[in-house]
């Protein structure tokens, strides 16, 4: 069974964008959705074996999103997407427990690389 | 704490190998013959014992193998038709084997160069490190951590790593697979060869196999007798010189003796360490509470004493887990804290190491002891009146009361408590027990430093010489001077205010007298029992070696070893207290 992956932004366009590529990478996209707090219910219901999150979103931020799913499930396997220059959001985020980054405008080599590293473990 | 333990690991390595080889000898037989009962104990037991010295050292990874291991065997032993899969134990024992080896952390120097154009560079290290420290152990970080997240760094940062090889391979694949990482250099630590070049230091505690000193002490052993052997011709040669440089050859030759004896002792925390968690286990299995307490665990004592001791020390903290120390409710009932506590404390003495093992549990019921022993025929309805704690003790540590399973029960004790005896007898030891009913235990082993060579009497017994052990010897006098008087038919001496009881030592070993006078008393002062021995003769008082014991002499339950003497020939060595003990009954 290919390896199921939850897609956390608020922009449609991005989680088409990043759900083709990991599509191609192999991978089920098992949910999307464009908040935090869906975020987090979906989670739960889904169990996915990873999450992409996106850092900035309208209701919550993702950092907050991280840490309430590290709280449910604290194996949870989590991948940031960030913009250009969001250092020390990204940095949160990490110390906060998400296991890596990628970065828009996304190359579909980097998701994949971070998605296998982190799925392998 | 981890400094602390280190000082062990040598002698916990050497153990873990030797119990590897005795687990994959006992699969092997399994494989070959199926699974008994015996076996699977047996392995069981090796495993466990691993697993506590694991703990002990702080090794959580083989500690958790082990355990999982005890959790399959547990089952299987569980089940009435037991099967076990040897290849499965075999490739844990495996895993454990690799984790001993990689103990040697190596220190690495790891530069990392990433791209230069790529966006928050900061966030990236940070990932990367994480992803590190599953593998590696950081210890520092050129510029420092903080600076590296924030990106302060021009293309790459520096870390100086602890791992082995396997997981130094490890961390390569791990930055493989980073594309943002251009390049990175591993070499060995410019620390660690600085720590080579102040090997010199380290150097000074090197590692013996325990097999090698046993092998030194014996040769040890051949020199002494080849010397006492050279003694008496040097002594009537003319040679001033050859006298004198004799003498100085002998001191010498107790210097290094003194050296080599040394060399075997080891930490009483080798079988004491696993002990905390042990209880714990125990305690809990049981739904008991139990406080531990050790104290003198760095007191050295010979290894092999050591390894002896072991399973009769492990015997008795059972029978105090088990029947000792009450369930908390019960404790609670009789006012007591709920939680109850066993306490080691170890002590050394001139040549003599005493262990105390305390519970503050139910103590031995006298009045259980008694009927069991009537109905077993050890103690006549006669002697109860004059009943003492001595000859309670007796009773309890009597082979045919402790063997019974039910006295376990019956007196909260019992159980083995002859096999412990025998074992420190063997060792040239005793062992005291105090016990008060609804207070608790108290049991006090004694035993020597060293087994190799002891100080000790030779005397004269009809044509033969035997060897005493000096350790229970108060006092040697002249018959002449002693007070001596009859007390119902038995001999007695008074020394100070004591009395003592007197036998013979042609007597005690069964040899024919040819009216010989006794000259001489060998005051004896045990555990539990003060007495003194008359003789002939004594020949000499010096140090002898105890030569490896022969399993049949063994089987002589007084006969401790034996030595030989300057005329090449063996000599018993005798232990006084138990063959007192034999000779009473």
């Amino acid at each position: 069974m290919n390896p199921r992956i939850l897609i956390v932004d608020d922009a449609k366009f991005m989680r088409k964008l990043l759900g083709d590529i990991l599509k191609k990478g192999g991978y089920e996209i098992c949910g999307e959705t464009s908040t935090g707090a869906e975020a987090i219910k979906l989670y739960k219901e889904l169990k996915p074996d990873l999450v992409t999150m996106d850092i900035i979103m309208p209701d919550m931020s993702g950092i907050d999103a991280v840490r309430e799913i590290l709280k449910t499930d604290p194996e949870a396997k989590i991948l940031m997407v960030s913009a250009m220059g969001q250092q020390a959001l990204v940095l949160e985020s990490l110390q906060a427990g998400a296991k890596d980054y990628v970065v828009k405008p996304f190359q579909p080599a980097r998701v994949l690389e971070a998605v296998e590293r982190i799925i392998k473990k | 704490m981890i400094k602390e333990t280190e000082k062990y690991r040598t002698i916990f390595e050497l153990e873990a190998k030797e119990i590897i080889q005795k687990s994959e000898e006992i699969l092997l037989k399994i494989e070959k013959d199926g699974v008994s009962p015996e076996l699977l104990n047996e392995l069981f037991r090796h495993i466990h014992t691993l697993k506590g010295s694991s703990a002990s050292m702080g090794e959580k990874e083989i500690e958790e193998i082990l355990h999982m291991l005890e959790d399959k065997l547990e089952k299987i032993r569980k089940t009435k038709k037991p099967h076990l899969d040897v290849q499965e134990i075999f490739n844990s024992i495996d895993m454990i084997k690799s984790l001993l080896k990689g103990q040697k952390p190596n220190l690495y120097s790891l530069e990392i160069f990433l791209h230069p154009d790529i966006p928050l560079k900061g966030a990236r290290a940070f990932v990367i490190i994480n992803n590190i420290k599953k593998y590696a152990e950081i210890k520092k970080s050129e510029p420092d951590m903080e600076s590296i997240q924030n990106g302060e760094f021009n293309i790459s940062f520096r870390l100086l790593i602890i791992s082995n090889e396997d997981e130094l391979k490890k961390v390569k694949e791990l930055i493989d697979s980073f594309s943002d990482v251009e390049y990175f250099k591993i070499t060995p630590s410019v620390e660690k060869i600085k720590k080579e070049e102040g090997k010199e230091q380290e150097i000074r505690e090197i590692k013996i196999r325990a097999e090698r000193i046993d092998r030194i002490i014996n040769y040890m052993g051949e020199i002494l007798i080849e010397k006492d052997r050279l003694k008496p011709l040097i002594q009537q040669s003319e040679e001033k010189n050859l006298r004198v440089s004799f003498e100085n050859f002998e001191s010498m030759l107790s210097l290094l003796q003194d050296e080599i004896v040394n060399l075997r002792l080891v930490p009483v925390k080798a079988i004491l360490g696993f002990l905390p968690r042990y209880i714990r286990d125990e305690a809990k299995k049981l739904g008991k509470n139990i406080e531990i307490e050790i104290q003198g665990e760095d007191i050295e004592v010979d290894r092999i004493i050591l390894e002896k001791l072991k399973d009769p020390l492990l015997h008795l903290i059972r029978n105090s887990i088990g029947h000792g120390i009450e369930s908390p409710e019960e404790r609670k009932r009789k006012g007591k804290n709920p939680e109850g506590k066993i306490s080691i404390v170890v002590k050394k003495e001139k040549g003599t190491i005493f262990i105390n093992v305390k519970d503050d549990g139910a103590g031995i019921k006298r009045e259980k002891v008694i009927k069991k022993a009537m109905e077993s025929g050890i103690l006549k309805e006669e002697e109860i009146p004059g009943l003492d704690e001595e000859r309670i003790m007796e009773i309890l540590t009597s082979p045919s009361f402790s063997t019974k399973s039910e006295a376990d029960e019956l007196s909260g004790r019992g159980i083995g408590l002859n096999a412990v005896r025998e074992t420190l007898i063997k060792l040239g030891g005793d062992f005291r027990i105090q016990s008060e009913e609804g207070k608790g235990t108290e049991i006090t082993l004694r035993i020597p430093v060293s087994l190799a060579i002891i100080k000790a009497v030779i005397l004269k017994g009809g044509k033969e010489k035997y060897i005493l052990p000096l350790n229970y010897v108060q006092g040697i006098y002249n018959v002449k001077n002693m007070n001596m008087f009859y007390l119902k038919k038995r001999k007695f001496i008074v020394l100070g205010k004591k009395l003592y009881p007197v036998f013979e030592f042609n007597d005690l070993l069964g040899l024919k007298e040819n009216g010989e006078v006794l000259k001489e008393a060998l005051v004896i002062e045990g555990e539990n029992k003060n007495f003194a021995i008359l003789c002939e003769k004594i020949v000499a008082q010096q140090d002898v070696f105890v030569k490896n014991l022969d399993e049949t002499v063994m089987k002589i339950p007084y006969v401790t070893g034996v030595t030989i003497l300057e005329d090449g020939k063996p000599y018993l060595i005798i232990d006084p207290i138990s063959i007192v003990t034999k000779g009473e009954k």
